[in-house]
């Protein structure tokens, strides 16, 4: 308890309670600027992280990310630009909250339900972070390949499409994900001799063109009268109410979003996939997922944030990162001489403490930030769509220009817009391809090495007893969907909607 | 409809299949780059034929979807179009101004609105973007 | 207060970059492509050298993650960008290898090269339960391809680490295959769940599995014990035959920079890569300091890439 005392006077102190202020600020800040992510958010806090103390200095990454990763909600919830590929998950129904005058219930469920998610995460944290990344090394490249393979079939199959453009979509994501070099022996794949596909197509581009521009060209035309005004008072009216009523929902997505963002190199991207594919599979009313209801916002929205919060783990506890931003706070550990690894826990406890405060300060910050920024949102709504079209599509242009400076993002994020326009006339979900994109290496990288190490033998994917489960889970999963939508085209009932219990 | 766009997704996956098989292991390899990307074509080639079917027989309730090709949609994607063309001569600000000009008129804007906001919002977009952010955009003309 | 103060300093520092300069080299933002991902050995050591030249060239420096293929993306960036010493690089190990293995034509004479900053052996590790070194060698001669081994991608530092150790040793290469990963974090990741008995990599980025006490390292390839593990034998103490492999990283530019830039660079690089600030965290994260200036920088990748040619001949891979 002497430690937890230490570790409390460190973090409660001006400087560093100012920082994690301003942290929390920014982060909202470059979170809901569509196009900008928390990575992003994050690398440019690095180097004002240098002139900050240790603890200072990992609690301005810490609540810049979070708040970063919530506000990313915000341009999802209002434009359809989901902030990241895990908020890509639930975009459509938040999108078409709004789109229904509920944009502050919409971005409550996302704040409260994210807070409630996040503080969840760090309770379990606190208890079990030894422990859980003792459980996370003992996963090999087999058991990483089913559990990708599980998050694909999971998006692909709760699409509204139905099984096989569900399927189409995600294979196109995969093969997306395949142009450039392939991550294992860099030999470039349908690079067609260009330098910059040689690079590979970045997801961020194709994530703001398949969802923003598209938007744009199919409804940009239309007035913004039909947009009813949302409650002014207090925008997230409605929200304790929804999130009581889907007290299971929450609880569960904060839950499995703790043991799988424990996971290095998987994390929350994945998590909350699985849950809302998993909410609208046990779901009374799985019809209204995707148009508009909070049911698999409020547990994809929990999952999200306790992710976030279990994805420290793995940093922590081994120095092993499990994404971008946590590689990122690892290097500003390091650098301040609070070494991540095993000797964190045990010969400077009152750090990891501390580390601990700052989690559960920047949580319950963000609910008076969420706030003021769900109140500010409707200003969105009150400025005339042809000014709001142009301000977006700069936004769009800008951001797929400055993820490697150069033009061909913006040519990236123009043909993702046209194919997305193309593919969601016909009902093909968008969502399936982006998870493609953002998985295709990890899935297909750890099925490669897989098949290496057993020698070409598919057997070797399930001689390990969590592989063999979660690969028979996911066989199960596919053979359920095919016998489906079979039994219903035989019946000649029409497949687009097949029964999804 | 759908049956179209499951032919072209078949014949897609066949190409990247095809790719995919002229891509050989490197040596003391026994699974190569060419495994992975012929499995994802040859499933899109199979589920596109499936979609191909689906929707040979599901044909009816297409007919009435919206039109696809819209002169506001084209309008969208001619204006980026131009922008990309555009900027790297002109830089961020003036490329930058003249598209979104263009875009409120598309969305019918005024033409006031237009004038008034497509330099404003250039400007605030680029400042943020250059020296809060620092992300170095094209300067062009203005460099 | 000391906290405003800082910003100040910062904001300071960030208007400096913005007002209009005439004077000399530099007068504007530098950019540093990093061609590795962020979170790695060479983006934590590349993002120091930033910080500290930052400060000694009074301009920012911003530091750019090219990744993607493994690492010849950032490089051929690098290498194409206008040598005006506004875009600088970290150059890296497996430089000396694209040529050799066919994936790309770049190598060290595309660059103006500054200074070499950092050289670590490649040190083989197993399990904390695992066998030792005599133990692992006779289960490869006993059982070929029974045993593999991972560390990076195929053909890189590690790999080679690996195979000299087997060939230095009388063993064929393949008879303990390769698994190639896209970098030391995700082997020891296999290593750790029992799905390889064998990682090859630098000490720096094994070391908080070996504090964690999931792995421990058999045997260096290095021509002397290294300071931070002075327990470890080199490959000539253990098996009586003497390998070297080194992974290294400096910092360059594109050919052909002005030699009154290039001057400026490398007696800032002098510096910065002498101080007490940069050598003290080079050892708190266990890599090793190997500070060369441009001309010995430019021989020590010459050396290099002939002595890894004769490796990737001897492995099967080059062409």
């Amino acid at each position: 308890m002497e430690a937890f005392a230490l570790a409390a006077s460190m973090v409660f102190n001006v400087e560093t309670l100012l920082t994690i202020f301003l942290a929390a600020v920014f982060g909202l800040f470059v979170g809901a600027i569509p196009g900008l992510t928390a990575t992003m958010a994050t690398a440019l806090l690095v180097p004002i992280t240098f002139y900050l103390a240790p603890i200072p200095a990992i609690a301005a990454i810490i609540s810049c990310t979070a708040m970063a990763i919530t506000a990313g909600d915000l341009p999802g919830t209002l434009l359809r630009i989901p902030g990241t590929p895990a908020s890509a998950a639930y975009v459509e129904d938040s999108y078409r909250l709004a789109q229904k005058g509920q944009a502050g219930l919409a971005i409550g469920i996302g704040v409260v339900g994210s807070v409630l998610g996040g503080l969840f995460g760090f309770l379990f944290l606190l208890f079990t972070a030894p422990m859980l990344a003792k459980a996370a090394l003992g996963f090999s490249s087999f058991e990483y390949f089913w559990l990708a393979a599980l998050g694909l079939s999971c998006a692909a199959l709760i699409s509204s499409g139905g099984m096989i453009k569900g399927a189409l979509a995600l294979l196109l994501g995969l093969f997306i994900a395949q142009v450039g070099m392939d991550p294992l022996t860099a030999t470039p794949r349908f690079t067609f001799g260009s330098i910059e596909l040689m690079g590979g197509i970045s997801f961020i581009p194709v994530m703001i063109g398949m969802f923003a521009v598209s938007e744009i060209m199919r409804s940009g035309r239309r007035a913004m009268a039909e947009v009813p005004q949302m409650n002014l008072k207090n925008p997230f009216k409605g929200t304790l109410p929804a999130l009581w009523k889907y007290r299971k929902n929450q609880i569960r997505g904060s839950i499995i979003g703790s043991l799988l963002g424990a996971l290095p190199g998987v994390g929350g991207d994945l998590a909350a996939w699985i849950t809302y594919s998993l909410a609208k599979r046990t779901s009374k009313e799985p019809e209204k997922f995707g148009k508009g209801h909070p049911e698999g916002l409020v547990e994809a929205g929990a999952t999200n944030n306790a992710a976030l919060s279990a994805s420290w783990i793995p940093a922590m506890v081994f120095g092993i990162p499990g994404d971008a931003v946590t590689a990122i706070a690892v290097g500003v550990l390091v650098m301040k001489g609070l070494d991540p690894g095993p000797t964190l826990m045990t010969l400077h406890p009152e750090n990891f403490y501390a580390v601990m405060i700052v989690f559960a300060i920047a949580n319950v910050l963000m609910l008076p930030l969420g706030w003021v920024a769900a109140k500010s949102a409707r200003w969105i709504f009150e400025v005339p769509r042809a000014l709001l079209n142009a301000a977006i599509l700069l936004f769009c242009i800008v951001g797929s220009y400055s993820m490697n400076n150069s033009m061909f993002g913006v040519i990236l994020m123009l043909g993702a817009g046209v194919i997305a326009y193309v593919l969601e006339a016909r009902m093909i979900a968008i969502a399936p391809i982006i998870l493609g994109i953002v998985l295709g290496p990890l899935v297909e990288s750890n099925f490669t090495t897989s098949m290496m190490i057993s020698d070409g033998s598919l057997l070797g994917f399930f001689g390990r007893p969590v592989a063999a489960v979660l690969g028979v889970v996911t066989l199960l999963i596919w053979s359920i969907a095919i016998f489906q939508t079979v039994r219903n085209f035989r019946r000649g009932d029409d497949p687009i909607e097949p029964d999804v219990r | 409809m759908d049956s179209v766009l499951g032919l072209l997704f078949a014949l897609g996956g066949v190409a990247i299949f095809q790719q995919a098989l002229s891509l050989h292991p490197l040596p003391g390899m026994n699974v190569g780059p060419g495994l992975f990307p012929s499995i994802v074509g040859l499933a899109m080639a199979l589920m596109g034929a499936a979609l191909t079917i689906q929707g040979w027989f599901f044909r009816d309730e297409a007919e009435e979807a919206p039109p696809l090709i819209t002169w506001f949609a084209v309008g969208i994607v001619v204006a980026i179009i131009g922008a990309i063309v555009a900027m790297p001569y002109l830089g961020f600000l003036v490329a930058g101004t003249i598209f979104s000009i263009g875009i409120v008129l598309i969305s019918r804007g005024g033409w006031l609105s237009a004038l008034i906001f497509s330099p404003i919002a250039t400007a605030a977009i680029y400042f943020i973007f250059t020296t809060v952010l620092r992300v170095s955009l094209p300067h062009g003309l203005l460099g | 207060m000391t906290l405003l103060k800082k910003l100040a300093g910062a904001l300071a520092l960030s208007v400096l970059a913005i007002a209009p300069a005439v004077a000399q080299y530099p007068d504007h933002a530098i950019n540093l492509i990093i061609p590795w991902a962020a979170g790695g050995g060479t983006d934590a050591t590349g993002r120091i050298v930033a910080n500290l030249l930052e400060k000694e060239l009074g301009q920012p420096i911003n530091v750019i993650n090219r990744t993607g293929g493994g690492g010849i993306v950032g490089h051929t960036e690098i290498s194409y960008s206008p040598p005006d010493g506004y875009t600088l690089g970290i150059i890296t190990t497996e430089l000396s290898m694209y040529h050799w293995i066919g994936t790309s034509p770049l190598n060290y004479e595309n660059y103006e090269a500054l200074a070499l900053f950092n050289a670590d052996p490649e040190a083989v590790y197993v399990r904390t339960d695992g066998p030792t070194l005599d133990e692992l060698l006779a289960e490869i001669r006993a059982n070929p391809g029974s045993i593999k081994a991972s560390g990076a991608n195929l053909g890189g530092m590690a790999h080679l680490g690996w195979a000299g150790v087997l060939t230095t040793n009388g063993i064929d290469p393949a008879d303990a295959p390769w698994v190639p990963s896209e970098g030391a974090s995700a082997s020891l990741q296999l290593l750790a769940s029992g799905a390889i008995s064998v990682v090859t990599t630098t000490m720096p980025d094994a070391q908080p599995m070996v504090d964690a006490g999931e792995v421990k390292p058999l045997v260096v390839a290095a021509n002397e014990r290294v300071a931070s593990a002075p327990d470890i034998p080199t490959a000539e103490e253990a098996l009586g035959n003497k390998w070297a492999a080194y992974a290294w990283r400096g910092i360059a530019a594109p050919k052909g920079l002005p030699e009154d830039v290039k001057a400026r660079l490398t007696e800032a690089l002098d510096k910065v890569l002498t101080s007490a600030e940069f050598t003290e965290f080079m050892a708190q994260r266990n890599f090793g300091v190997d500070y060369r200036d441009a001309a010995g920088f430019e021989a020590f990748m010459q050396d290099a890439d002939a002595s890894i040619g004769t490796a990737l001949q001897a492995v099967g891979l080059a062409k």
